[in-house]
């Protein structure tokens, strides 16, 4: 990651960027420029407006202004083929605002990463829209893949901030009855909350034919434990409070989030959910990854 | 089992295995307030684990808190006993020294013998004796209980010790030292044994003496009241670890006495103990000349003998000595490299024949005296018949060495009564029944009393009768020949003998025939010569008969005599006159320790005697028994040659002597096994030490007790490790997460 663009791929300097549009746009162009140094480089992503005219295509998609500048026949319109309606589905619920030494908190990440997937996408010319919700559904807002959609996007994240409690499960059965068409959900939450009724959620929303990526984002401290020494622990939600010894529990407790990652992630191929987990300190081109493997295996 | 502490003031470190507790308690640190909205995982966790931590927590605090008790607990040093311990090295001491002084002590090894290793050893011991302690040093050689004394006096006894020729017991001079040490009120007492194990320094078979006094636990009260504390016994093993010695083991004469005029045979048995075969010369000397010498090689563990012979003539004097050394290479042990052998000189012995006809005596006469025309005879024989003894005096039969009264029907009274008084006297008499010897004679009072069997009746033996069992192959009669004489009496044909019962407590069977009947019967006449009778019960000759059938010859008794029933009765005759004429002899040999008896010729009154020992340091005069019958040496100490000059009233001088020897145990190292120190102490009687290391660390223990300091330390590591690998499991460090892309 040494390239400019590529940079913006790390929390902690796409904190420095304020501006969400500019954050998306970074974080694609950066996640871009990397694919073609990486090992990826080979991973054919269409992303253009524009592809090569070929035998079959409709001669009034062939874009003439293109012919003119280049003296090639390019067809512009695929959505057709490659439509696919995405739903960025945050979750605002007050652990969501935590961080305990990172630049983001894991809202602040999720609404990034969301930020860069809808860029993404609506370059794509795919329809995108906005879900938000806590103990139910507050904001949303339907897809559309016209260019304005982004700024929209942008402006209602970007207004967006984590509080309260939450109730995970309700809210997407909320959602999965919201969504009327076949969809590509992407879930941007720390999954804090019962693991059974959150995997009845995703099978609902999966077996109604929805294409699931479930972003699980926890704060680095909660993937790593750095604490020692005694803690007193509370939880921002419920205010729950806790002593513990942190490193008579560092093992047990890492113990104990990777066996939590580790039921989701097994539930989730079993239901063939994409789950993605992350971490704040984790950069942006992970998650960005899997949407584009996903969106491959779609095209 | 019981336990101590060196340092018991130390042990009240284990108090600070509360310092955890204590730390835990005060030194809580105040938590830090952290919002982590992933409560709930640790809540979940705790939830499954709650139990093991707490057990883990528990595990952690006993392994830290054990660690601080046993590091104080080492510090104080405890220690362990299988019984009472005797007491640290400051306690005044009650202490024994028990030395071995036998000849085999004697043996060199690096210079040094044993007995003065043993010193050494002793002067290590009362070196570090602590002040008011009392030293009872006993020696195997010298009888009493000892007294107390102090470190510096013992140590002048100790100094003084030497080997001796003549010891009791190591079981006896425990006694001595138990006894002496028993109302000792010294806190400790201990007895230190220094011997080399040799099994002819002790009794192997019974316990030693005085162990009744030896208190165990210290629960016995003495004289005083007082409890009487625990004796410890250590034995300081000084045996050397490979034996060699080479030894005269034992001087076999053919003869007790010799016959003057005829060479006396002598059989030097010389024995080796090691691990390679040696080669010494064998020196043979006579009167203190040299007359011989030959060079014998022996295998380990195996003996040679070599055989020398005297000259015909001994020159002045009655008494003689032989000694056979050893020389060649040098010997640890060299007490046992000579022996010596005093023997008398005499006139060749004189038999007397009594028989009815000259047939009957004929046979034993040329069996004894084959050519009476010789100038050297060793017996004369001379013939009686049995009215001849009723013109005898008393005296007149002092001079024979053996009478054979052969087949003779009858004697008076006066015979009988002649031949009885011959016997007490010491004499030897051998009587042959035969076809004429008449029931009712022989039967009579006096020769009930003198003959060792009551005769019965004739009896006609079975066919194929022969000789049969030898009853006692070591009886100085066979011993020579065993069992080739055993199996050549088996092959002489018997046909008739008289059936006798041997006098009960009196007769003994030496010989019978193959049906089980006595043969030979032996009476022995105790005294301070012991006079013997032996009876044969059939004929010891063969008269000349025209029927050669034995069923239709009633005299045909046996073929005994006959030349074709092979040697034995040549053998026989001849050994039945060196050994009747030896029973009339002086033992003039002793083993050291053993009380010299010797005989005096009752016609010679000595007043006084002059009694020189060996190196001629010391001359001692003694008197003779009231009776005049015999000298009595009391366990003469020196070995070697020992002159005796007995004076006369008229104050004329008599040379007369005998030789002591080692004692052939002594020569033979063989040292004794645990079960028989097992036996003479019993099994937790005693402490055994092979060397100097084990002995110190033996009496450390017996002192202060098995020392666990370092199994503490042992058990700290462990409980360290314990507690390490615990904590590691607690604390473990954590994997970092490496969130995986889908």
């Amino acid at each position: 990651m040494a390239g400019t663009a590529e940079k913006y791929l790390k929390p902690e300097v796409i904190r420095q960027v304020s501006r969400l549009d500019l954050r998306a746009k970074f974080i694609v162009e950066g996640f871009i420029a990397g694919l073609h140094a990486s090992p990826f480089q080979g991973f054919s992503v269409e992303f253009s407006e524009h592809r090569k005219y070929s035998s079959g295509d409709n001669i009034s998609d062939i874009d003439w202004n293109v012919f003119a500048k280049t003296d090639r026949f390019y067809v512009k319109k695929f959505q057709a083929e490659t439509n696919l309606t995405g739903y960025l589905v945050m979750d605002l619920s007050a652990s969501m605002g935590y961080t305990y030494r990172q630049e983001l908190t894991k809202f602040e990440y999720g609404v990034s990463l969301a930020a860069a997937l809808g860029y993404l996408m609506i370059h794509q010319q795919d329809p995108v829209g906005l879900i938000a919700f806590d103990e139910k559904v507050r904001q949303s807002l339907a897809p559309a893949s016209k260019r304005s959609q982004l700024g929209n996007i942008l402006s209602m994240l970007a207004r967006l901030g984590p509080s309260g409690a939450t109730d995970i499960s309700a809210s997407l059965h909320q959602v999965a009855g919201m969504l009327k068409h076949r969809s590509l959900v992407m879930i941007f939450s720390d999954l804090l909350g019962d693991h059974d009724a959150i995997l009845k959620a995703f099978h609902r929303l999966r077996f109604a034919g929805h294409d699931l990526i479930v972003f699980h984002i926890l704060d680095e401290a909660e993937a790593e434990f750095p604490f020692e020494g005694m803690l007193l622990l509370e939880d921002n939600e419920t205010h729950e409070t806790i002593e513990v010894d942190a490193d008579a529990i560092k093992a047990d407790y890492l113990e104990e989030v990777a066996r939590f990652r580790a039921n989701y992630k097994a539930d989730c191929v079993r239901a063939r959910i994409d789950y993605v987990p992350l971490h704040t300190g984790v950069p942006f081109d992970k998650a960005l990854m899997s949407y584009l493997s996903l969106r491959q295996a779609r095209a | 089992m019981e336990m101590s502490l060196l340092n018991a003031g130390l042990a009240a470190g284990a108090a600070l295995a509360a310092i955890p507790v204590l730390l835990h308690l005060f030194m809580r640190q105040t938590p830090k307030h952290v919002v982590f909205p992933a409560l709930r995982l640790i809540r979940e966790r705790q939830k499954r684990s709650r139990k093991r931590m707490r057990i883990k927590n528990w595990l952690l605090l006993l392994a830290r808190m054990a660690v601080l008790a046993l590091m104080a607990l080492a510090l104080a040093r405890p220690r362990l006993y299988s019984e009472a311990p005797l007491g640290d090295e400051t306690a005044p001491t009650a202490l024994g020294l028990v030395f071995d002084t036998s000849l085999s002590m004697g043996y060199v090894e690096k210079d040094k013998s044993r007995l003065d290793e043993a010193k050494d050893r002793a002067r290590e011991i009362l070196g570090r004796l602590p002040d008011s302690s009392l030293v009872f040093v006993v020696d195997s050689a010298a009888p009493g209980v000892p007294s107390g004394l102090p470190a510096a006096a013992a140590l002048k006894v100790v100094d003084g010790l030497s080997v001796q020729p003549v010891n009791r017991p190591l079981n006896a001079a425990m006694g001595q030292v138990y006894a002496g040490m028993a109302e000792c009120d010294r806190p400790v007492h201990m007895v230190y044994v220094m011997t080399d194990l040799a099994r002819s320094a002790w009794s192997p078979d019974r316990p030693a003496e005085g162990l009744d006094l030896v208190a165990t636990k210290g629960k016995d009260k003495g004289k005083t009241g007082s409890a009487r504390p625990r004796t410890a016994t250590f034995i300081m093993s000084l045996a050397p670890r490979e034996p060699r010695n080479v030894s005269v083991e034992e001087i076999q004469p053919s003869a007790g006495v010799a016959t003057d005029g005829e060479p006396l045979s002598l059989a030097a048995v010389v024995r080796s103990q090691g691990t390679a075969p040696v080669t010494r010369s064998v020196e043979f000397y006579l009167d203190d000349k040299k007359r011989g010498e030959q060079q014998v090689t022996i295998e380990p563990g195996g003996q040679a003998t070599a055989r020398f012979q005297t000259p015909p003539r001994f020159g002045d004097g009655v008494v003689h000595r032989a000694e056979i050394r050893i020389s060649g290479e040098p010997d640890p042990l060299t007490d046992d490299d000579r022996r010596c052998f005093t023997f008398k000189v005499r006139p060749p012995l004189r038999a007397l024949l009594i028989a009815d006809s000259s047939i009957d005596s004929e046979f034993v006469a040329a069996a004894l005296d084959p050519d009476p025309t010789a100038a050297t005879r060793s017996v004369r024989v001379e013939r009686a018949r049995p009215a001849d003894l009723a013109r005898m005096r008393g005296d007149d039969l002092r001079g024979f060495a053996a009478v054979f009264l052969l087949s003779v029907a009858e004697l008076d009274d006066m015979g009988w009564g002649l031949l009885a008084q011959y016997v007490r006297d010491g004499g030897g008499l051998v009587v042959s029944l035969g076809p004429r010897t008449l029931l009712e004679n022989f039967s009579g009072v006096v020769p009930s009393q003198l003959l060792p069997a009551k005769l019965a009746a004739k009896a006609v033996a079975p066919d194929g009768a022969t000789f049969g069992k030898v009853a006692d192959l070591t009886h100085p009669l066979f011993d020579q020949h065993g069992k080739e004489l055993a199996a050549q009496l088996g092959l002489v044909p018997v046909f008739r003998y008289w059936n006798v019962v041997p006098t009960e407590n009196a007769g003994r069977a030496l010989v019978s025939y193959s049906n089980g009947a006595p043969a030979l019967v032996e009476r022995v006449f105790k005294g301070p010569r012991s006079g013997r009778v032996l009876l044969w019960t059939t004929p010891l000759s063969q008269l000349p008969s025209a029927a050669p059938d034995p069923r239709r010859n009633p005299n045909l008794w046996n073929l005994f005599p006959n030349p074709s029933s092979g040697w034995s009765f040549l053998v026989l005759m001849d050994q039945t006159v060196s050994y009747l004429a030896g029973a009339t002899s002086d033992q003039l040999n002793f083993e050291a320790g053993e009380t010299a008896l010797i005989a005096l010729d009752p016609q010679s009154r000595f007043s006084r005697f002059l009694l020189t020992s060996p190196d001629g340091k010391t001359t001692e005069e003694l008197t003779p028994s009231p009776t005049n019958q015999f000298l009595e040496v009391v366990a003469p100490r020196a070995l070697g040659p020992w002159k005796l000059s007995a004076i006369g009233p008229d104050n004329q001088a008599t040379a007369m002597g005998f030789s002591v020897n080692v004692p052939r145990g002594e020569s033979r190292l063989t040292p004794l096994e645990p079960s028989d120190l097992d036996v003479i102490f019993g099994k937790d009687g005693y402490q055994l030490a092979q060397d100097v290391q084990t002995f110190k660390d033996q009496e450390r223990t017996m002192r202060v007790g098995h020392e666990i300091f370092p199994w503490l330390m042992f058990l700290i590591m462990l409980v360290i490790t314990v507690e390490g690998m615990v904590a590691n499991t607690f604390y473990k460090e954590a994997k970092t997460a490496e969130p995986a892309a889908a």
